[in-house]
């Protein structure tokens, strides 16, 4: 028994996938509460899909490199994330279906660039639906740096993000900087995407983003617990998700996320049943 | 980190108050958006440690004067003068939103949202230091709340929730308060005690104004009140205020008015409004 | 601070982002496609660059050879334009490998109509094949990779010097005499080949390569494929984490010492498995020549670079 626990661990691959599965969990984890408590889901998703020309540029130019791809899908990511904030402020009516046409624009747009390289399609899927068993050593770093990056910045403005998040009116009779802080919210959300396009690919980030932070809002009471949890949960769900694919021979990115969704649905079931028998109790005393 | 002064989210100081200055100047102020008028020719003035009622039916545009007031919206034409100053450049405002307008699933508890309060004197950076808390800890003494730091905001009653936002303002160390229909789906006993927290306010001279439906309360507890319908249709005592010429222009034809022995009783017809916020 | 309008900033940003995509769409028109061509004669169509290099040997100056695929294109997933179909509407003669290898070419001569003049260039071969160890369907598939043997290359010659003298009959001899020369040159390589093969110590003699692309050229020359991080005859597939764990384990077992890939294939996972095990990436022309002017413009300049290549990795 203890063997079939230990055997996946023995390839050097996989305990790489473990890594950037439980560092790109915690860090979509962490950025996802944000996403999940201001509504964001929508924007996440087409954030994640409207980054495609700029991973397919970095494709054509580095002739399928990780490195150029890396840094051609954060500027699209960055441009991208201030182009839809943009829409989203400006646009009084139907700002969803302005973000849906150019983020579903854009994708298209990406998917045509990289069929123009032959043998594409297994790139292709790579970017849709991730490659975490291919991680390097090296995307290990670069997933640690502008994780860290990312969290810091999260603790450096802990207390304004969660203010313009609970009461963008008192964050405005505050004076604090909120439009400023929208767009740099939704910057760190951008770069989340780009450092977390190997493991799980575009077709599943917004998994990643709300997920885990879901589920960690209906077990939590305050926003710094909640973050958390929502961290446990991701890595919870990496490993659980790596075993599963390992195993059961299917995609790895695939994997995480439904190890992630049925962590929320157990959890969101508990929760319902839990009501349902404090109702019971209640109307008993009643 | 001494370098982030307190008003370090802006490039210049925040002004000194001089209370011989009136704390509101309200001069001819209108608000346009996009092609409805909101507001219209608007001018009053009020002094410190008043206490105000702006009363008028659904969509007389309470909401939006309080949030031009509070800095959040700018007006179209006119002036707002906060101490002299443009109320942009003061962090002495506080603005108490509608109950229903507040997301109570929040993962936050009642320290968390009076510590709130404080955020614009802190800076990014700086956590907030002992002299915080306790600053948070009296303000929610001050609204008898000190038992609650703990609790999550979404197991608090009406009333509680209505107080820790007071405890907010105080945090921030407001000194105009303005509270969007405070008083709406509150019992009278809540109600007595929100009064007796505001006479509290009053002595500390903090002034307070407050958007409501209820002309009885307005006419009861407050010094002077204001009668809003997009325009200024009267300011000043009660009596002289709610007199039936101003009440129907103020309410239209929504109102209904029955002459009484004590005086006249007013039923207002809030069935069918178009308002800038729905009526709980 | 909100106020009512706002609509300047966005039409701006989108036009921004237009202008930068649209400059760049322009990098999408770039492809090389080889052709070996004269002006008179028989216009015949090679599905791939190999191909097309033999079929060149045999018809000399008399064909005008045009290649279908790109060059280091993949044909397992190779999709044709409209253009690729005019080209094949026009063509006497399509040489194909056959045996599987271009999956896209029957769909599209049935829509054409002109299936007849498709020549598979395999044809007559003892194909090599293997339950497709893709763990669903465990149907029997045979291995399209016939080239890897020069001796059936040889075989490629008959059929094409065949199917030329039958489409053109005038220049039968002139075919025959052609492909003779050919065949001569390529026992040539086939005894150089067994001679290099020969400095490789027998235990060594073992292949991991990205697909299953080395079959005939193993029983020929004593290797054994040991194992590939795609195990199939295509390239298509995803390696799921077993698939690699099998080949980390095979590789360190067996004491390979090098992982072949192919050019032009996206070798992240090949890199990490040689960086995991400490061995040799080495990449090769498995499916396609290289430029005129580089290490395998035609069919035996390849399979000397490859097994140079072989071999230093090997060694």
């Amino acid at each position: 028994m203890l063997d079939w626990f230990l055997l996946p661990w023995h390839y050097t691959f996989m305990v790489r996938a473990l890594i950037g599965a439980i560092l790109v969990g915690s860090l979509c984890a962490i950025v996802g509460t944000y996403v999940v408590l201001r509504g964001m889901a929508f924007f996440g998703d087409a954030l994640a899909h409207a980054i495609l020309p700029g991973v397919a540029i970095g494709y054509l130019l580095g002739d399928g490199a990780r490195q150029p791809l890396f840094w051609w899908a954060m500027l699209a990511a960055i441009i991208s994330s201030l182009g839809i904030g943009a829409i989203g402020k400006s646009v009084k009516i139907r700002e969803d279906t302005a973000i849906g046409i150019i983020f579903a624009g854009m994708f298209a747009l990406g998917i045509a660039l990289i069929s123009s390289v032959d043998n594409y399609t297994n790139d292709l899927a790579h970017f849709l639906f991730g490659d975490v068993l291919g991680i390097s050593a090296s995307d290990l770093g670069r997933i640690s740096i502008f994780g860290g990056l990312i969290i810091l910045v999260v603790i450096i403005f802990y207390k304004e993000f969660m203010v313009i998040s609970f009461d963008p009116i008192l964050a405005t009779t505050l004076r604090l900087p909120v439009k400023g802080l929208d767009y740099l919210l939704m910057v760190l959300i951008a770069i989340t995407i780009v450092v977390s396009l190997q493991t799980v690919g575009i077709a599943l980030m917004v998994a990643m983003l709300i997920t885990p932070a879901a589920t960690a809002y209906l077990l939590s009471r305050r926003l710094p617990v909640m973050m958390i949890i929502a961290s446990v949960i991701a890595s919870i769900s990496g490993v659980v998700g790596l075993y599963f694919s390992y195993y059961a021979n299917i995609a790895s990115g695939a994997a995480i996320v439904l190890s992630a969704t049925m962590i929320f649905l157990f959890v969101w079931g508990g929760t319902i049943l839990i009501k349902l028998i404090k109702e019971q109790r209640h109307s008993r005393i009643i | 980190m001494s370098i982030f002064k307190s008003s370090n989210y802006l490039i210049h100081q925040f002004p000194k108050h001089d209370i011989g200055t009136p704390t509101l100047k309200v001069a001819n102020l209108s608000f346009r958006f996009g092609s409805i008028d909101a507001l219209m020719d608007i001018s009053f003035e009020v002094n410190v440690g008043e206490r105000l009622a702006i009363v008028g039916p659904n969509g007389a545009g309470k909401s939006t004067l309080f949030k031009i007031f509070a800095g959040v919206l700018k007006p179209t034409q006119g002036s707002v003068q906060i101490y002299g100053y443009e109320p942009n450049g003061h962090i002495c405002i506080a603005y108490v939103p509608q109950r229903n307008q507040v997301d109570w699933s929040f993962p936050v508890n009642v320290a968390d949202v009076v510590m709130m309060g404080r955020v614009g004197k802190l800076g990014p950076l700086r956590w907030p230091s002992h002299k915080d808390w306790e600053i948070v800890h009296q303000s929610l003494k001050f609204v008898e709340m000190e038992g609650f730091a703990k609790r999550q905001i979404s197991e608090l009653s009406g009333g509680q929730q209505q107080r820790i936002f007071i405890a907010q303002s105080l945090a921030q160390e407001a000194e105009l308060i303005l509270m969007d229909e405070p008083l709406t789906g509150l019992d009278l006993n809540t109600q007595q005690d929100i009064f007796r927290i505001l006479d509290m306010l009053k002595e500390k001279k903090v002034t307070v104004m407050i958007a409501m439906h209820d002309l009885k309360l307005a006419s009861e507890r407050f010094d002077r009140v204001v009668l809003l319908n997009k325009r200024l249709i009267g300011i000043g005592l009660p009596q002289e205020v709610f007199v039936p010429e101003n009440l129907s222009v103020a309410y239209g034809n929504h109102l209904r008015m029955l002459t009484t022995k004590e005086g006249i009783l007013v039923f207002e017809d809030t069935c069918c409004e178009e308002g800038e916020h729905s009526h709980a | 601070m909100l106020n009512g309008s706002g609509y300047k900033p966005i039409f701006r940003n989108l036009l921004v982002l237009l202008l930068v995509f649209g400059m760049l769409i322009s990098l999408t028109f770039c492809q090389q496609k080889p052709s070996i061509s004269n002006e008179s004669g028989l216009k015949v169509i090679a599905t791939n660059s190999l191909i097309g290099d033999v079929v060149s040997q045999v018809g000399g100056d008399k064909v005008s050879v045009e290649v279908l695929l790109p060059l280091g294109s993949d044909p397992h997933s190779f999709s044709p334009t409209p253009q690729d179909a005019a080209k094949i509407a026009d063509a006497d003669i399509v040489f194909a490998n056959g045996v599987g290898l271009e999956a896209f070419l029957m769909p599209l001569m049935d829509s054409i109509g002109g299936s007849s003049k498709v020549v598979e260039v395999s044809d007559g071969i003892s194909y090599r094949n293997t339950t497709s160890e893709s763990s669903s369907d465990k149907k029997l598939v045979d291995d399209p990779h016939t080239w890897m043997d020069p001796n059936n290359v040889i075989t490629w010659v008959d059929n094409i010097a065949h199917a030329l003298s039958e489409q053109d009959p005038n220049n039968a001899n002139y075919y025959l005499e052609n492909g003779q020369a050919y065949q001569a040159k390529l026992r040539e390589l086939d005894t150089w080949i067994r001679s290099e093969i020969s400095l490789i110590p027998e235990q060594d003699r073992k292949l991991v390569t990205d697909h299953l692309v080395f079959g005939y050229f193993s029983d020929r020359y004593g290797f054994s494929q040991v194992g590939a991080i795609i195990p199939g005859f295509s390239s298509l597939a995803e390696p799921s984490a077993q698939d690699i764990a099998q080949i980390e384990d095979a590789i360190k077992a067996m004491g390979v010492k090098a992982i072949f890939v192919n050019i032009g294939t996206n070798a992240n996972i090949a890199q990490r498995i040689s960086e995991d095990t400490g061995t040799k990436l080495v990449s090769l022309y498995m499916h396609s020549l290289s430029d005129k002017g580089g290490d395998a413009g035609n069919y035996i300049d390849l399979m000397r670079y490859d097994v140079t290549s072989i071999i230093n990795g090997l060694k």
